[in-house]
């Protein structure tokens, strides 16, 4: 137990356990309940603390931009503008909910707090540090990629529920982009599994310890840049949401409180996206001289740096390009890391 | 050809149904056809001597007479020579035919004539409500028994509102997979307020149509009732992004009108200024043009820093920096003389051309290094050769199709034929060529100035001595200048009042826009803004 930040974790659950049997005798529930609530205060904390890491990746990319751009970004509120996001969600709360005509009222307000919901769950398999997760599972990988496929079906449904042509083509465009990546995304798991030999996210980071995959397999990192920009949904595969063709994409016609929802989704998806990157291709925890969580987080926000740079160089292509990309380029590519997979297996890690 | 000849051509083949006018210009073929029938045999005639677009179509309104004089301007491409018809149609029953089957582009100015004029082009494909609301039922408010406190009562929502009423033909239940989409009036491709209709089977779209008229302000009827001083102001409202290009359009069209020639230090400055506005007009472009096929506003906000170092340069000289209404009949600005321009004014233009060259080689290695500026912008929106003639492509867009027009070269004014530089051209008349085309005019531009600025004398009168501000003068006026956007126009005719009576504007911005009618037939509609984006708009200009 040489991880401070695991102290601290440890010191603070034995406390709020110590608190909730105070608080369990004096209520009256019974002591098998302990352990429960207080995972659920340790949940809710951690929770916590990552809402306050979105706030602070959402301000991250703003200044990111400022500066690529070569302007200052937000700077008025509060220290280098670091408010300007809370008070955009405070703005966003006290706006009007408009709903269209032509809109499914019922999907229109259920939607956007269920894909919010939905985005959410790889968080609990993903290994931030050693016994640092929610639960492990020997199928976690599984898991987390097989969550994440639903976010486009949800998509559609919710670009059906916004009632307009822009959200319905802006749904169709993320259907259409989850056919184009899943198959050389599926492709570069196996190879992922063959390498690591897991399905289990903790055993693919600790077979890290050595060697990272990004060394193991180079073509296979670079691939999974590629389609985790595609998956992600930010530019230049934009292409559900391009601004300039179909205004805002499926989330036209969502005002208020349910734009900042899939606002925050978005974050949600950077940030579960990036972690995945980090897990299965840079070591996940592992470094020296820090701690593991430590680590862990300057690489998450590292790789998201990387695709808020790509994000602003690149010209958006065509849906029917973005087919033809992964198509003819990226499911071939992915069929060569699959045998280059195979070949290290095989020749060099024996 | 010499216009003599063309003349007697004209005259032979006709007889006495026309009659060849004494044109104030040189090189300009004036007739006048008796019978408003056989307008479209003599605009055949013209087309075989070499006319090929049809740049502008007039209506005056002659209400003492009671009739309408209907004229139309044609060009050549490759000289000087312009060609006029004109004739007279009563007032009551104003019918026309349409002459778009011998030039078609003139289908549009036909539908503006309609639209605000009230003349029937008999024949013309789809004439129909472009600029006004589709029940309009005043009289057409260019004419001069309309009454503006009319329009003032009128409910202009109907324009929004009614918005589906004039396409009510063209949209039918053809087939489940067919569906409309109507891009507009707001939508961040649009560049300002106006609509194209399409018509799309899954991701292509079949049919499109373009639609104007949502921020219509009717500057041409508005200058019937101000003074020739009071209008330049108007002119910068025209093209806000390139209000110095229009400026010099109608300071020229008035000079013409009054027949006074600027001093020598003012027409080497204006063609400065024109280019400097040129080059903040085509950053601009620029600016949203990447922004338009996502690039995440990255370019915009490094040209955009460029155009304020103009914008400063232009500052210095009037202390506006978008509108600035700094050529003026007869001169520039309020300066007397050379002299009382700002010190230091010419090494700062220098200076900042310098930096911007340095800066253009840079944005030319992030835009064109780009792989997928290439994937985005080649192929599509193809308009080129005769084509881009016949609908009426202009400015960059023609020249992007492979046409070496330019009015600089082709009808030098000011000081332009003693310059030297090149007209750029494209060869496949896509989206690509006509970035290109932009990017090395911007180039070209920086260069003009340059010489501009170390050959013009930089002592001497700046203005000429002009009648006093309400000055009353009769006579036509005309001048065409190569606008940032394409061939200009501005046709004004006074009748010894101290107003215009008539003031004709040919946008260029109109005329490429129309184009959409046939760039977007079978692009996607991914396509869409990058092909808009492509053709420059400048809502101002359109609607003005």
């Amino acid at each position: 137990m040489s991880d401070p930040i695991l102290n601290i974790a440890l010191w603070l659950r034995n406390y709020v356990f110590s608190l909730v049997e105070y608080f369990g005798k004096i209520l009256g529930i019974p002591p098998s309940m302990y352990e429960y609530i207080t995972g659920l205060i340790m949940f809710l904390i951690g929770f916590l603390a990552f809402g306050l890491d979105i706030l602070f990746i959402v301000w991250m990319e703003r200044k990111v931009i400022g500066r690529i751009h070569n302007r200052r970004s937000v700077t008025e509120t509060g220290p280098v503008g670091f408010f300007q996001n809370i008070a955009d969600v405070v703005k966003l709360l006290v706006k009007e909910d408009i709903i269209p005509l032509g809109a499914d009222r019922f999907f229109h307000d259920i939607l956007p707090p269920i894909t919010a919901a939905v985005t959410l769950i790889p968080l609990v398999v993903i290994p931030f540090a050693p016994h640092f997760y929610v639960v492990r599972l020997s199928i976690s990988l599984l898991l987390a990629f097989g969550v994440m496929a639903l976010v486009p079906g949800l998509i559609l449904l919710i670009g059906w529920a916004g009632g307009s042509k822009y959200t319905l083509l802006g749904g169709f465009r993320s259907g259409l982009q989850l056919i184009a990546y899943e198959i050389p995304l599926s492709l570069l798991l196996i190879s992922i599994v063959i390498v690591t030999r897991s399905l289990d996210l903790v055993t693919i980071v600790e077979s890290q310890s050595h060697l990272w995959n990004i060394v193991r397999l180079p073509l296979g990192a670079l691939l999974f840049f590629i389609v985790g920009t595609m998956e992600l949904e930010r530019a230049p595969f934009d292409i559900p949401e391009a601004e300039g063709e179909i205004v805002a994409g499926w989330r036209t016609e969502y005002p208020g409180i349910k734009f900042g929802l899939f606002y925050g989704t978005e974050y949600f998806h950077f940030f579960v996206t990036s972690s995945l990157f980090v897990t299965l291709f840079l070591g996940g925890w592992h470094g020296p001289l820090l701690p593991p969580l430590v680590w862990f987080l300057i690489k998450v926000h590292l790789v998201m740096i990387l695709w808020i740079w790509v994000r602003l160089t690149f010209f958006r292509p065509r849906p029917d390009q973005l087919l033809r990309i992964c198509f003819k380029y990226m499911i071939p590519l992915a069929f060569l890391n699959l045998l280059w997979a195979i070949g290290y297996v095989a020749f060099i890690s024996y | 050809m010499a216009i003599n000849e063309w003349a007697q051509e004209i005259k032979n083949s006709f007889g006495d149904a026309v009659e060849i006018l004494d044109m104030k210009w040189k090189n300009h073929l004036g007739i006048r056809v008796i019978e408003p029938n056989k307008v479209t045999d003599v605009a055949g005639k013209l087309k075989g001597l070499g006319f090929s677009q049809n740049l502008l179509i007039t209506a005056i309104d002659w209400i003492n007479d009671n009739k309408i004089e209907v004229v139309y301007h044609f060009n050549k491409m490759d000289s000087d020579a312009m060609a006029w018809i004109r004739t007279n149609i009563p007032r009551e029953n104003p019918e026309i035919p349409s002459i778009w089957r011998i030039f078609r582009s003139a289908v549009i100015h036909e539908i503006e004539t309609y639209d605000l004029m009230g003349v029937v082009f008999k024949g013309h494909p789809d004439l129909r409500r472009m600029f006004l609301p589709p029940d309009w039922n005043l009289p057409p408010p260019q004419r001069k028994d309309f009454d503006p406190k009319m329009a003032r009562a009128y409910d202009w929502r109907s324009k929004v509102y009614n918005a589906y009423n004039p396409y009510q033909e063209v949209i039918s239940k053809e087939s489940d997979t067919i569906y409309y989409l109507s891009i507009g009036p707001q939508h961040p491709a649009m560049h300002g307020c106006w609509r194209v209709l399409l018509k799309c089977e899954g991701d292509t779209i079949l049919e499109a149509w373009p639609e104007f008229g949502f921020v219509h302000r009717g500057i041409e009827k508005l200058a019937e009732y101000r003074t020739y001083e009071q209008i330049s102001i108007f002119t910068d409202r025209f093209d806000y992004i390139a209000s110095l290009a229009w400026n010099l359009t109608y300071a020229m069209a008035v000079e013409d009108l009054l027949g006074i020639e600027v001093p020598e230090v003012a027409r080497w400055l204006r063609v400065a200024l024109a280019e400097i506005q040129r080059i903040i007009s085509h950053l601009t472009w620029l600016a949203a043009a990447c922004a338009d096929i996502g690039t995440f506003h990255s370019m915009f906000l490094y040209t955009i820093r460029e155009r304020e170092k103009m914008f400063d340069l232009l500052e210095m000289l009037c202390g506006a920096r978008l509108t600035y209404t700094l050529t003026r009949i007869g001169g520039v600005g309020i300066f007397k003389h050379a002299e009382t321009i700002p010190d230091g004014w010419f090494n700062k233009v220098l200076e900042v051309m310098k930096d911007f060259q340095k800066r253009m080689r840079e944005y030319e290695e992030i835009v064109f290094s780009n792989e997928t500026f290439y994937v985005r912008t080649r192929g599509i929106g193809i308009i080129k050769g005769k084509a881009a003639i016949e609908a009426g492509a202009t400015g960059p867009v023609l020249r992007a199709a492979g046409i070496k027009y330019d009015v600089r070269k082709i009808a030098p004014y000011m000081v332009y034929d003693e310059i030297d530089f090149e007209i750029p051209t494209g060869t496949n008349g896509d989206v690509f060529d006509r970035w290109y085309v932009r990017f090395r005019e911007m180039q070209e531009s920086a260069r003009i100035v340059e010489q501009v600025i170390e050959q013009m004398p930089k002592t001497g009168p700046l203005r000429v001595k002009v009648p006093p501000p309400k000055f009353k003068v009769s006579g036509e006026g005309f001048a065409r200048t190569e606008n940032p956007r394409g061939e200009a126009m501005i046709y004004i005719i006074g009748t010894g009042d101290d107003k215009p009576y008539r003031m004709r504007v040919r946008s260029p911005t109109l005329c490429n826009l129309f184009l959409t009618h046939y760039l977007l037939r079978g692009a996607r509609i991914a396509d869409l803004p990058a092909i808009i984006g492509s053709l420059d708009p400048s809502m101002g200009e359109v609607d003005r």
